[in-house]
């Protein structure tokens, strides 16, 4: 599934764009992990 | 006196050697020497504690008996309702808003005659990064204090005798990261053995409420007070195990990943071989899943968080700690189509667990941190990385899990997981006490 929210959508004065590209990552990484288990099935 | 068992307390105050004012003035003394170091304390009822500990003396000079915790003094986490008190959850946007209600956990303590002592840090919300603009300063190691102590200061509290015992929730591994790091006992019971009402919530499907106590035994002596009477397993009455207690015992050792702590693989190969030497048998098992289990639970878990804070969070960031709103951001990023696959996955990885490996044994040994405590420098910022690596999965099984003492790395304490079979709380204890009885005299 692709990702709907934009890291430009947050306020760059309170939210750093790397670490929301870090969470992006994130969310990315267990998506990944837990879609694995769902195609083992 | 600080380092009494909670039995022991309870023995001398019955027969007049010690007075319940006698311990909580040692407490508040403790915490006058340590605390403004260590920072484990956002609020200290001394006065409140002072007058619910005169009561005690009176009462145990009344022959009044309320039971094991009469007189002995607690604390609890700053996300736990107490009446008439702020529940802060180290927060900035919460002010100093007073609860109107105690919390059942709570309630059920101080029905049971112990004393609330004060309200122990914990990260803000139960999920924020401390940093310079957080609200409390972060708990520092008693071992170490350029070293970090948890998401929660009830580990070094516990640890250097400021309060004999402490609960705080355990959502990810709170309660047991804070216990192994400070070389301390930390328990998160089975899912809904413990009410969470009053306890402001981190993720509802994984918030447990977990005991830190100085061993297995003090919390053995706790935990029956805060089950729900509805869910409480049979607790049979037992006499203290010795290490005898392992003989016969099923005792799995799960293979650590590659990038577990070389100094804790030692430890947990020490605690089975400790285990198997005194009659545990003893099976290697693989569970390659736990790491899938854990994506879930960190789905789960952000989502959740990030549904409670959503309008806060977007409207006001200001009013959260940069480190907090980094962390409870990533929620933004799932879809409710994650939380739906996440929350199957999950429920299919828990039977498998039960089926395949909790079926097959009372205990299965396993890290409650990777190492011992990491440097406050070196602590992860922002996101929430691999923070609840070796704990968050049992929050997602519901299995009962306690931190214990398994030995040193570079004079640091380490900690282990014992995992128990669902709602056998009781026989994971006993199961913990023999092995502290069987390890007595391991430094590491």
């Amino acid at each position: 599934m692709e990702i709907v929210v934009s890291v430009d959508a947050f306020d760059p004065t309170y939210f750093d764009i790397e670490r929301l590209r870090e969470a992006v990552g994130l969310a990315r990484q267990w998506r990944q992990v837990v879609s694995q288990v769902e195609e083992k099935k | 006196m600080m380092s009494l068992s909670l039995h022991d307390l309870g023995r001398r105050f019955r027969d007049g050697s010690l007075a319940p004012g006698t311990v909580v003035q040692g407490c508040l003394a403790r915490i006058a020497e340590l605390d403004t170091s260590l920072g484990c304390f956002f609020q200290v009822m001394g006065e409140m504690a002072i007058a619910d500990a005169r009561k005690a003396d009176t009462d145990f000079a009344s022959r009044i008996d309320r039971g094991p915790l009469q007189g002995i003094p607690f604390a609890v986490a700053d996300v736990i309702d107490v009446a008439g008190l702020p529940t802060t959850c180290g927060s900035r946007l919460t002010g100093n808003e007073v609860a109107d209600t105690t919390a059942p956990v709570v309630q059920r303590l101080r029905d049971a005659g112990a004393i609330l002592l004060g309200k122990i840090s914990i990260f803000e919300f139960g999920v924020g990064s401390p940093g310079e603009d957080s609200r409390y300063p972060q708990t520092r190691n008693p071992h170490d204090q350029k070293r970090a102590a948890g998401a929660t200061g009830a580990g070094a509290a516990v640890a250097t005798g400021m309060v004999p015992f402490a609960i705080a929730p355990d959502t990810g591994g709170a309660a047991r990261g804070s216990a192994a790091l400070c070389g301390v006992a930390g328990l998160k019971p089975s899912i809904g053995l413990v009410s969470c009402q009053g306890i402001f919530p981190v993720a509802r499907s994984l918030d447990h409420c977990g005991v830190i106590a100085q061993s297995a035994e003090d919390i053995a002596v706790i935990l029956p007070i805060l089950m729900e009477t509805a869910n409480a397993p049979p607790s049979p009455h037992r006499s203290a195990p010795t290490a005898d207690a392992l003989r016969g015992l099923k005792v799995s050792v799960a293979t650590e990943d590659s990038s577990t702590h070389a100094g804790m693989k030692s430890a947990l190969a020490r605690a089975a071989t400790i285990s198997a030497d005194h009659g545990a048998s003893l099976t290697v098992v693989s569970i390659d899943y736990l790491e899938q289990i854990f994506a879930a639970g960190q789905i789960i878990l952000a989502t959740e968080c990030f549904a409670v804070h959503r309008r806060t969070l977007l409207e006001h960031p200001e009013l959260y700690g940069r480190g907090t709103r980094h962390r409870m951001i990533v929620g933004a990023f799932l879809e409710p189509a994650d939380y739906a696959k996440a929350q199957h996955t999950a429920e299919r990885l828990a039977k498998r667990f039960d089926e395949e490996i909790m079926a097959r044994c009372d205990v299965l040994l396993w890290p409650a941190a990777n190492g011992p405590a990491p440097l406050i420098e070196d602590s992860p910022y922002g996101v929430a990385g691999r923070s609840g690596a070796y704990t968050l999965a049992f929050n997602v099984t519901g299995h009962p899990a306690i931190s214990v003492p398994c030995g040193c790395s570079d004079g640091l304490p380490l900690g282990m997981q014992m995992v128990g079979q669902r709602l056998a709380d009781v026989d994971l204890l006993f199961a913990a006490r023999a092995f502290a009885d069987a390890t007595a005299h391991f430094t590491g």
